[in-house]
């Protein structure tokens, strides 16, 4: 019986990340509701023709070059240099819902025989509820979209501050 | 119980419906983009209300992340509580009321000039609902209402109808008929409904009140292609046609064109004086007439017409007074049109004044039937909506004033103003911030005066309630409905026009229950401050509602009683 439980609980993990979500590193970009109130760049993962991976925060896009900030500091990669890029802008909570929807079903233990209701209504509602989540077009891939779009979620999106010392840039 | 968890888990019951579940999680791989716009500073004046912050980036790369926000034209300012963070978006200064540390005025004052870009985010709707709604959001909300009882659900009976794709809040009736000796009538114009030969409307009971309803009948005026009929404050109808939006929106508030030129759900409204609710705040609405159609262009014809056809038009056993719509010698001129209704100040003050009447609310109810005392006073003070018209010689003429107390549906009503020639015509609107939403604004012509049919109901259904004989009880002008919490009505009217402009006159009166947090709050000292000095209860009041305002609106609508 506990075997078959578990499969089922493990089914359900499947489910959540069938569409798996799209995610920046840890505290990279914001949560959803906060992005109204954040200031800085989505988090840009570049891949260019030489095969070399550049990943950190957006900070502005030129004519010709895409300014990113890293730990190890700012800098610059060619437009014409670049092959693909996908701009994180927000994490989902999809792993905070798969885990509500989790311990939510597992709460119902405590409805005694309403729980022939109310366990079914977790997951009737945490299922879809998580897929949603995880679906949310929470990123931007180039060449799918233009520079210009991706301008929007620059930590500048007016283009670097006239007279600003890259060196000064710091990452989140 | 253990064993039981698990065996449902496992249990073929269970299985079609986790089957179902993976089947739609695998298909429903739809992708719900945010909607991020950056404008210029040109754009600045288009940037809607509904955008509660904004990001002003600035030329030197520092950014203000703004809420409250208004843009003025003169002299080009953006201004707003919030923060201003520097290159790294590291905190430089922080701006709201009682910040520590802050001096002078507590809101960031920038220069139009110094930003390169405007940035509005709407993050897209929060898909967590549901799982919310099963964890308890209710427990959440009762938890809520009992800390502040008074944002929570109430005020008259509400009728929803059919805007022809789905039911809508149309009307609220007998708002402020809070007691028997209270109890009047109310006319509230169904905007939007969609009616055929018959025209459903659902009663509901959705608060802690007992509503005690006379009767609801439709008022019907027949209406031609283009044209809308529009009740004055004093009850006449008038049939308008050459609908004219305004040219500019200028609010206390900032701009207000997009909010008030179509009649959805975008709203103006102000937030209160934070040192007293007492304190008005002025629109300015500019109308360029040059091109409208001719206002005061009297010449349509077969507006409304007494075809003496009464017996066809008294299709309804229901109808009171068949075919009296006659069109009176009274036409021509203008109106100003206006959809609003209260926010929930109104509201907020009724249920605090029975909080300080306490465990002697009916004690003071019955000196109020008496008219030993008049808290009416409170209300008379915030008044209305006052309009005035800017004459040639640049004075400001009184035309009237609309005022009908509710928070729940939009009303919507027709100022009628003096003759007027100008090509532009100046109008300002007088009224107590943060008391009114308003949802449209706009010149009408008008055609002339009607009176409409009465129709009483056909048919009246109980879909939750414990009256018999409901429409007896409506039909009969001795009798009454009473309904309580959760009671649920649909009623049924006959119509004798296909094209027609349906109006809901309700008569009654509603007792509010007092609840047992309330009475906590008992203070007969702020009662006698409301009878004798609304002036300054109104002064005394206003940071404990300036508390409770961001919150009200949102937790008003998500607590109403609805029977489980």
């Amino acid at each position: 019986m506990l075997k078959n439980s578990l499969s089922i609980i493990l089914c359900l993990l499947l489910i959540t990340a069938a569409c798996k979500p799209v995610s920046a590193p840890h505290r990279s970009v914001p949560k959803r509701q906060a992005l109204v109130t954040d200031a800085r760049g989505g988090w840009i993962s570049i891949q260019n023709r030489h095969n070399n991976f550049f990943q950190g925060e957006l900070i502005a896009v030129s004519d010709l070059l895409v300014y990113l900030v890293t730990p190890a500091g700012a800098m610059a990669i060619p437009k014409d240099d670049i092959l693909s890029a996908r701009v994180v802008i927000y994490n989902t909570n999809n792993f905070e819902y798969s885990l509500w929807t989790i311990l939510g079903s597992l709460s119902t233990i405590s409805n005694g025989l309403f729980l022939m209701f109310t366990a079914p209504l977790w997951y009737v509602v945490g299922i879809p509820v998580t897929a949603g989540e995880s679906n949310r077009a929470n990123y931007l891939d180039y060449p799918a979209a233009d520079w210009e779009h991706m301008t929007k979620f620059c930590r500048f999106p007016q283009g670097l501050p006239e007279g600003l010392d890259l060196s000064l840039l710091r990452p989140r | 119980m253990k064993s039981l968890f698990l065996k449902l888990l496992s249990g073929s019951s269970f299985l079609p419906v986790l089957g179902a579940m993976m089947i739609f999680s695998t298909f429903s791989c739809r992708t719900v983009a945010i909607k991020r716009e950056i404008r210029t500073t040109h754009e600045i004046a288009s940037i809607g209300r509904e955008n509660m912050y904004i990001k002003a980036h600035m030329k030197d790369g520092t950014v203000y992340i703004l809420h409250d926000w208004a843009f003025n034209q003169q002299p080009h300012l953006l201004t707003g509580l919030g923060k201003h963070m520097d290159i790294n978006r590291r905190l430089i200064e922080e701006r709201y009321p009682g910040a520590r540390g802050m001096t002078g005025s507590p809101f960031f004052t920038v220069s139009i000039d110094d930003i390169a870009l405007i940035e509005t985010n709407d993050p897209g709707p929060s898909v967590a609902g549901p799982l919310a709604v099963v964890t308890g959001m209710t427990a959440a909300m009762a938890v809520f209402c009992i800390i502040n009882p008074k944002a929570c659900f109430g005020s008259c009976p509400t009728f929803y109808a059919s805007n022809g794709d789905s039911l809508k809040v149309m009307a609220e009736g007998f708002s402020s008929s809070v007691l028997p000796s209270r109890e009047d009538n109310d006319i509230d114009m169904l905007y939007h409904a969609v009616p055929g030969k018959t025209i459903e409307l659902k009663l509901t009971n959705e608060a802690l009140e007992t509503h005690v309803i006379r009767y609801a009948n439709l008022l019907i005026v027949e209406k031609n292609e283009g044209e809308r009929v529009f009740a004055t404050p004093g009850g006449k109808f008038l049939v308008t046609r050459n609908i004219i939006p305004p040219s500019s929106c200028e609010a206390f508030g900032g701009p207000c064109l997009q909010e008030v030129l179509v009649a959805d759900g975008k709203e103006y409204f102000s937030t209160s004086d934070p040192d007293d609710l007492n304190t008005r705040e002025e629109i300015f609405l500019r109308f360029n007439m040059s091109g409208a159609g001719g206002a005061g262009d009297n010449a349509v014809s077969g507006i409304i017409t007494d075809t003496g056809d009464n017996e066809a038009r008294g299709m309804s056993s229901g109808t009171e007074e068949s075919g009296t719509s006659i069109m009176n010698g009274n036409s021509g001129g203008i109106g100003l049109v206006i959809g609003k209704r209260q926010t929930l100040l109104t509201t907020y003050l009724f249920y605090q004044s029975l909080a300080y009447m306490g465990h002697s609310a009916t004690y003071w109810m019955a000196e109020t039937e008496r008219g030993s005392i008049y808290p009416e006073t409170v209300y008379e003070m915030l008044g209305g909506i006052e309009v005035y018209r800017k004459s040639a010689e640049g004075h400001w003429i009184y035309e009237g004033e609309v005022n009908e107390h509710g928070p729940i549906a939009t009303d919507y009503n027709i100022i009628p103003l003096s003759a007027t020639g100008d090509e532009i015509i100046e109008l300002k609107l007088v009224m107590t911030r943060g008391l009114w939403r308003i949802n449209y604004l706009a010149l009408a012509s008008v055609q002339g005066e009607t009176e409409p049919v009465v129709v009483r109901p056909e048919k009246v259904q109980t879909i939750n309630g414990s009256e018999e004989d409901p429409l007896d009880k409506l039909t009969d002008q001795d009798d009454f409905l009473v309904t309580y919490p959760g009671d649920i009505y649909n009623i049924s009217y006959e119509l004798p026009f296909e094209n027609a402009e349906l109006f809901l006159e309700s008569k009654g009166y509603y007792l509010e229950w007092i609840r047992d947090e309330w009475v906590i709050e008992q203070s007969f000292r702020n009662t006698r401050l409301l009878a004798r000095s609304p002036g300054r209860y109104l002064k005394r009041e206003a940071k404990r509602f300036k508390e409770l305002e961001p919150y009200m609106e949102e937790t008003f609508w998500n607590s109403r009683y609805v029977e489980k």
